[in-house]
């Protein structure tokens, strides 16, 4: 017992730094740009995928016996499909403020490359309990990032933080001071730049460092 | 009986039922939840033009506040066909709302214009999308942006000029007719733009028609 129990804490952990999704495996890129403009989003979406990556890997592991091996990846991608227009439905019906506050981006869960990446590479060949495990892992994992991302974008983009202004206003040029919001954190490339820069900082530190490439 | 996963049948078999058993659990899900959805976007729009006409109201005295203060009728349009709007009186002041709709960069925007008794100044706007991108072309429906047509003229003279949205912080300072648009979200500033000269200008047949009449 006390073996499987360290065994899951570090799939759980794994994916938080050594292991990372987004800055490490370099998957789900594209969402963690787009949605990372402000904090509120960020978080919102980092919640939902934390719930269908855990779901989407259990049910996988659940179903991994019996799925024929040649058409696993369509089977995926129905689960995902599936758990993906189910939270939608749900959020529309429960919680409309929420979901009105993601728009598009509970749909684009389903494109998500850490989903599928997951539920190929573990939840096929392991038991449910760490199959969950690992999944909702990875979705923490990745919304370390997008939040860190949002942090800085909000702050030095618009000068505020969870829509809430930090900077003052009298601070910013128009109101006789000497400070401007950057507008480049506002556009995605700025969010790349970034992640660029996690990724290089994370790489840097000692217990890193066999990431670096030769 | 050892099954051979590999066997077209199995394939076929486990295919078809997956898909049954998906579409028919997404099938009640919708259903179920269809009406309860199909309330929250009453209620939204109703929230909305009651926010356009000045007030603000709890979620749950939605239905009420708007039973008491809003009424919708019919006008004639420019192709002869007839279009909603809704007119409302908060504090004796009477308010001319007209929807309009358009579309932003990734799918539709809409919101309500409330016009004074004149047809041509705006009191409120509300407006909406179904996904623009959060930070910068959503930022139509955020108060800051908002706030910039109270008080802005439709009308030069007789003329329908709408509202253009300009480039660059305080470029449209001074101008009844031009708000600032949103950096990062110029597409979507311009769906504004469009969406309300043209839904305008299917109502101008009836809307120069009240015009005339008061200024008589």
């Amino acid at each position: 017992m006390g073996t499987t129990k360290s065994k899951n804490w570090q799939y759980f952990l794994g994916p938080l730094s050594k292991d990372n999704p987004v800055i490490v495996q370099v998957l789900g890129i594209c969402s963690a740009l787009a949605v990372t403009a402000q904090l509120k989003p960020a978080f919102v979406m980092t919640l939902s995928v934390v719930v269908v990556t855990a779901f989407a890997n259990l049910i996988m592991s659940l179903l991994r016996k019996g799925v024929p091996g040649r058409i696993r990846i369509i089977v995926q991608l129905v689960v995902i499909a599936f758990l993906v227009i189910l939270v939608d439905q749900v959020l529309k019906a429960f919680v409309y403020d929420v979901s009105k506050q993601l728009s598009v981006y509970v749909g684009l869960i389903i494109t998500n490359c850490i989903l599928m990446g997951r539920v190929e590479a573990f939840a096929l060949s392991n038991k449910p309990w760490p199959a969950l495990v690992d999944g909702a892992a990875n979705g923490v994992g990745y919304g370390i990032i997008l939040l860190m991302l949002g942090f800085v974008r909000e702050l030095l983009g618009s000068g505020s933080l969870w829509g809430v202004r930090v900077i003052p206003d009298e601070w910013y040029i128009q109101n006789g001071g000497f400070y401007a919001n950057n507008g480049l954190m506002m556009l995605p490339p700025m969010a790349l730049v970034l992640v660029g820069i996690i990724i290089w900082v994370h790489r840097s530190s000692k217990s890193n460092k066999d990431l670096i490439e030769k | 009986m050892k099954v051979n996963k590999n066997s077209s049948v199995y394939i076929i078999v486990y295919a078809t039922v997956m898909v049954v058993v998906v579409a028919a659990v997404l099938a009640i899900c919708a259903m179920v939840l269809q009406p309860i959805q199909n309330a929250n976007v009453e209620r939204e729009t109703k929230g909305a033009l009651l926010t356009v006409a000045g007030m603000s109201v709890a979620t749950e005295e939605i239905e009420k506040a708007y039973a008491e203060n809003i009424t919708e009728v019919q006008v004639a349009a420019s192709d002869g066909g007839s279009l909603p709007l809704y007119q409302s009186s908060v504090g004796g002041r009477t308010l001319y709302i007209i929807p309009v709709a358009g579309s932003g960069l990734w799918g539709p925007v809409w919101g309500y214009v409330a016009l004074d008794g004149d047809w041509s100044t705006i009191s409120a706007v509300v407006f909406d999308h179904k996904g623009e991108t959060p930070g910068l072309g959503a930022e139509i429906a955020a108060p800051v942006f908002m706030d910039q047509f109270v008080g802005k003229q439709l009308f030069e003279g007789d003329n329908l000029v709408g509202i253009t949205v300009l480039k660059g912080a305080g470029a449209s300072q001074g101008n009844p007719h031009a708000v600032d648009a949103i950096s990062g979200g110029t597409i979507t500033s311009r769906a504004v733009e469009t969406m309300i000269r043209t839904t305008l200008e299917e109502y101008k047949p009836y809307i120069e028609k009240q015009r005339s009449n008061g200024n008589d």
